[in-house]
């Protein structure tokens, strides 16, 4: 038996003490009486012991009962799949209404799908009955779906106000989530009572209903009904951005230098348009802005022209903007269309005066400006600042306007030193040791580009050992060299996507930079990722698919998400490979330092109604609206806005950019039949549509039914309530009768007629 | 510290002085019209009261007292009326003692009482000597003891006194000096304790000292076992003595119409009983009135007088039954 006010039956249950606590607090309030009869008192009482005794525990018993009943009406109970006072079957209505991406889509008359969806499901609720038992539960199924009222209530006007409530969010449709809490609902409180009516409110556009998504069975219950609105005739256009790609995602600008200078920024963003007007030609405008952390913004519009049939397009906009160090958000707007939530993209940048990097390499015995053709760490000087000037006796430091480069003897690579570097250039990781190892660590796990050149001398390389186990890498890196004879090229085809590649910028030159490269060692690795990927990838392949440049995220526990490790399998030194004398070499290392550089720091874009990665030591994100998120209770962000990571301290610790759900935004007729087959998989005996009660023009659809039809079908059944309230009046009649009679007052009443007459 | 002394002295007040608020100032405003009104008896009714069963045998002369109606003309002594011009009797040893002793239960069942001592000592004064609030049946016991005492000592006739429990506590030997009755009054400024009633002791105690035809008036409220009364009684009965029987209730003990469930304790050491009056009374009425029918049966059954004196009511109506049934009895020639 289960109650529609469960914490009211308890309570009542639990005034079944009252009686008992009123009996005992009775007993200890009277003062005695000292008597002097007492011997024919206890005359009296030997001799109706046993019936005042039976008579109190009649009486007590008839008073607890009394409360008990009430207490279980006023809980309302349902027995069974009983209904209650009401003359049908209690109903129980699990409202799933769509507030994704396109449920925002505005329809021809003016209202967006979500106002609809409000609106059929308060008239729906309009049709219940508390008092017949009925009760409501409310899941949003934004992504990831919220269950705002389950298990149900019969409080339907609290319902109502927080349909009214419900907005948008910027994820896509979460039914399967929903689904998976109505089921997990379902098997808890089996066997459940009275019938369920699970009311699926969606117009089931492409970007709601994620049809790749198999939806999960609520029930075997055949007295479970599954609804849903009818899906939308028609599409709705709109036009998402799916993503934007600033080409660098750090912008370097020396202000020192040039107060007024700017830098050209190139921003790739990808566009994908849907509805019916796919079928024809359109325009999208763009705004393109870059917003400093000072306020200050540089903006640019591009217009895109859709060619009939065209669904997708990529557009690359060139800025140029003098943002101030620190962070900056590239906007980008579309015009304006059905669904505003997807119109907006917002991608956090880094803006650097320079990038600080140091080059961990024995100081040279001889001080002179010479190039040592063996030694990789000449070679990437060379390549970070052409123009090399000695400033100290024991670390050179060079400078070449946006690129700082310092040399640290590793023996003396000390946490000071690493402190407010960038990135880290080892090329002789054979003299590092574990410590050296374990602080390069916690750089990349600061953000940092650690860049691995295996030492030019031959041998067995055993530092690898140290290296893979301080990053936690899953590589495997061949203790000797492998000789290549003849010697091998690079390869010219690679398979890193673009989004993620460090060498977007000279993707188009690098087959023609790449030819004359010749490699004669290499380390063999093996592991990590095959494709391209954060957590690791191929950058360069040698022919014959060798491995030659690789990247990969730090792993393991302490990941966080940020850093970069990026190792060549080559030395530069001339007899492994001559890489370092080719043309391409300098670009390679700029693009790999200035590319990995932002990637190490982390880009810190999420998708709404997707989990993603913070910053370490952040707790919570807070956004200018004043919201603020706990990350001890992180669930995916439904709307899309930037936020502030903050660590416990209260300090900034990154820009976290939530974007629409471009998946989300496809606002594709999906079409009943597709609809159906999709959601039959909710419950074995398929889905019914909703016939709108109230929709007045409209095709009456062949096999709607409506929620009226289904509570006027329920048969009557038991009722609880009823016979308990008629139960506490007989046993309150039966209290008074048997207090009154056990008390003797008319005993004493008689008696005392008796005796004023004598 | 004159003041002081002075103090000192009226807070320790001699205990007949306290006794003396036993006496309701109604009952002793009473007292002269059953004086006058055994006097209206003796003179117009008991001719020669007292007559003694021994008459004839003993005619020692022991005093003249003054006549009054009712009186034996044949005892009137002519001799002093000629020289005094006042009617005098002649009264012989036989004749002039009736012994009244008066046995007082004070076992813990009379400390029981519901009314209010400021209301029944119709004096004002609010706590008893005992310090207690209430009128309990041993106060109103000893009220009616030292009346009967004072009657019978104002008759010229010997009282005396015992109060018991458990056994004899106190005894006062008979005498018909006007000052036994302020050490009647002293012996009954005492209290009730904690212990059952032994009548059958208490009488067989009270027997061993008394060798003359007595009358006893035994004030308790009985509430002990029948046949130790009827066992009690048969032996007084055997010895000679008349006795009378004044059962002294409070009202709450006759009525009990308690209404609330309330915890009674026992005077007497009984276990505490937790009861709902209302459910209890029919039987307890039944109980006690039982009880009361059957001590009055065992009393009358031996030619004794039975007389229920209620604490709520005034001592006049058992005072007057006394006098009028001695009256009565003398008039049958009980003693004669």
């Amino acid at each position: 038996m289960t109650f529609l006010h469960p914490g009211l039956a308890l309570a009542g249950l639990a005034a079944v003490a009252i009686p008992i606590i009123i009996h005992l607090l009775m007993r200890r309030r009277r003062r005695p009486i000292m008597w002097g009869a007492m011997r024919f008192l206890l005359e009296a009482y030997r001799k109706h012991k046993r019936r005042l005794r039976l008579e109190q525990l009649l009486l007590l018993a008839t008073r607890c009962l009394l409360i008990a009943c009430l207490a279980l009406a006023l809980g309302r109970p349902i027995l069974g799949a009983a209904g209650l006072l009401g003359g049908r079957k209690a109903t129980t209505l699990y409202l799933l209404i769509d507030n994704s991406l396109a449920s925002s889509a505005t329809g021809a008359d003016g209202r967006t799908a979500l106002e609809r969806h409000k609106q059929m499901a308060r008239r729906t609720i309009e049709q219940l009955d508390s008092a017949s038992g009925d009760r409501v539960a409310l899941l949003a199924l934004g992504g990831p779906a919220e269950a705002i009222v389950l298990p149900p209530t019969s409080d339907t006007s609290a319902v109502r106000g927080l349909i009214a409530d419900l907005t948008p969010t910027h994820s896509a449709m979460d039914l399967t989530g929903a689904a998976e809490r109505v089921r997990t609902h379902f098997a808890e409180t089996e066997p459940r009572q009275g019938r369920a009516i699970v009311l699926v409110l969606s117009d089931f556009l492409a970007g709601s209903a994620d049809t790749d998504r198999p939806l999960v069975q609520l029930t075997e219950r055949d007295d479970a009904v599954v609804l849903a609105s009818l899906p939308a005739a028609t599409g709705v256009d709109n036009v998402s951005i799916e993503s934007v790609q600033p080409l660098r995602t750090v912008m370097l600008t020396d202000w020192a230098a040039a107060p007024d200078a700017t830098s050209t920024s190139s921003i790739r963003v990808a566009l994908r348009r849907s509805g019916p007007w796919v079928s024809r030609a359109g325009e999208t405008h763009l705004r393109v802005r870059i917003v400093a952390a000072d306020g200050r913004e540089a903006a640019t519009s591009a217009e895109v022209a859709w060619k009939p049939g065209e669904t997708k397009t990529t557009r690359v906009v060139s800025l140029s903007a003098s943002p101030s160090p620190g962070r900056a958000v590239v906007v980008v707007e579309a015009s304006p269309d059905a669904v505003a939530g997807d119109d907006v993209w917002r991608r956090p940048i880094e803006v650097r005066r320079s990038l600080r990097v140091a080059i961990v390499a024995p100081r040279r015995a001889l001080n002179g400006s010479g190039l040592n053709p063996n030694d990789s760490a000449d070679w990437l000087r060379i390549a970070l600042s052409p123009i090399v000037i000695d400033r100290q006796r024991f670390t050179a430091r060079e400078t070449s306007g946006e690129i700082d480069v310092v040399t640290i003897d590793p023996g003396s690579l000390d946490t000071a030193r690493l402190a407010d570097l960038d990135a880290v250039f080892v090329t002789h990781p054979d003299l590092l040791d574990g410590g050296s190892w374990s602080r390069l660590r916690v750089l990349a796990d600061g953000g940092g580009l650690i860049v691995v050149v295996p030492p030019s001398g031959a041998g067995v390389t055993v530092w690898t050992d140290a290296f893979t186990s301080a990053f936690d890498l899953d590589w495997t890196i061949g203790r000797e060299p492998r000789e290549h004879d003849p010697a091998l090229g690079l390869a010219a085809e690679r398979s890193v996507p673009l989004e993620s590649d460090l060498l977007a910028m000279i993707a188009a030159e690098f087959q023609e930079l790449s030819r004359p490269v010749r490699v004669w060692k290499s380390l063999s690795i093996s592991g990590g990722s095959q494709s391209g990927s954060d957590a690791g990838s191929r950058l360069v392949e040698l022919q014959g698919g060798e491995p030659f440049l690789v990247t990969a995220a730090p792993g393991g526990d302490d990941g966080t998400g940020v850093g970069l490790v990026v190792l060549f399998a080559s030395s530069f030194g001339a007899q492994w490979t001559d890489l370092a004398a080719q043309p391409i070499f300098l670009p390679l290392v700029q693009e790999i330092l200035r590319q990995g550089v932002g990637r190490a720091s982390g880009s810190w874009t999420a998708t709404a109604g997707v989990a993603f990665e913070t910053p370490a030591g952040v707790v919570e994100l807070r956004n200018d609206a004043g919201r603020t998120v706990s990350l001890a209770h992180a669930v995916p962000l439904r709307h899309a806005g930037l936020w502030r990571a903050v660590d416990e301290r209260g300090v900034e610790r990154g820009l976290i950019a939530v974007n629409a759900d471009p998946a989300a935004g496809r606002t594709d007729a999906l079409g009943r039949g597709a609809a159906r087959s999709w959601l039959s998989r909710l419950s074995g005996a398929g889905v019914r549509w909703l016939a709108d009660d109230d929709a007045t023009g409209a095709a009456p659809v062949r096999d709607a039914v409506s929620v009226s039809e289904i509570l006027t079908d329920a048969p009557d059944d038991t009722k609880a309530s009823l016979p308990l309230l008629i139960a506490a009046l007989l046993l309150a009649a039966l209290e008074v009768a048997l207090a009154r009679w056990f008390s003797h007052a008319t005993v004493a009443t008689k008696a005392a007629k008796a005796g004023a007459a004598a | 510290m004159a003041d002081e002394t002075r103090s000192a002295v009226t807070a320790q007040r001699a205990p007949e002085e306290d006794a003396t608020l036993y006496l309701h100032p109604a009952t002793l405003a009473r007292l002269k019209s059953f004086e006058l009104r055994a006097k209206m008896i003796v003179e117009g009714i008991m001719s020669g009261q007292h007559r003694s069963p021994y008459q004839g045998f003993s005619v020692e002369f022991a005093q003249h007292r003054p006549y009054v109606p009712g009186d034996d003309v044949r005892h009137l002594d002519w001799k002093v009326f000629a020289r005094t011009d006042k009617l005098h009797l002649k009264q012989y040893q036989q004749e002039t003692t009736l012994d009244l002793i008066v046995m007082v239960d004070s076992s813990g069942s009379m400390a029981y009482g519901s009314r209010r001592f400021a209301e029944a000592s119709g004096i004002g004064q609010k706590l008893s000597p005992r310090g207690g609030l209430n009128w309990t049946k041993f106060d109103h016991a000893t009220a009616l003891a030292a009346a009967l005492s004072y009657i019978t000592l104002r008759q010229g006739d010997r009282a005396g006194l015992v109060v018991y429990a458990d056994a004899i506590r106190a005894m006062v030997n008979r005498s018909s000096a006007m000052g036994t009755w302020r050490q009647v009054v002293g012996a009954l400024s005492t209290h009730p304790i904690d212990q059952p009633t032994d009548i059958g002791r208490a009488v067989d105690q009270m027997l061993a000292k008394v060798t003359n035809r007595c009358l006893i008036a035994i004030i308790s409220d009985f509430f002990v076992d029948p046949d130790q009364i009827r066992a009690a009684f048969a032996r007084v009965r055997h010895r000679g003595h008349d006795l009378i029987a004044f059962q002294v209730v409070d009202r709450d003990e006759v009525e009990f119409d308690f209404t609330q469930t309330t915890p009674f304790v026992g005077l007497e050491g009984e276990p505490m009983l937790r009861v709902d009056p209302r459910a209890l009374r029919s039987a307890y009425l039944e109980a006690i009135t039982t009880h009361a029918e059957q001590l009055e049966r065992t009393t009358r059954g031996f030619g004794f007088d039975f007389q229920q004196v209620n604490t709520h009511d005034w001592l006049g109506p058992p005072l007057a039954t006394f006098v009028a049934r001695r009256s009565a009895q003398m008039k049958r020639g009980k003693y004669g």
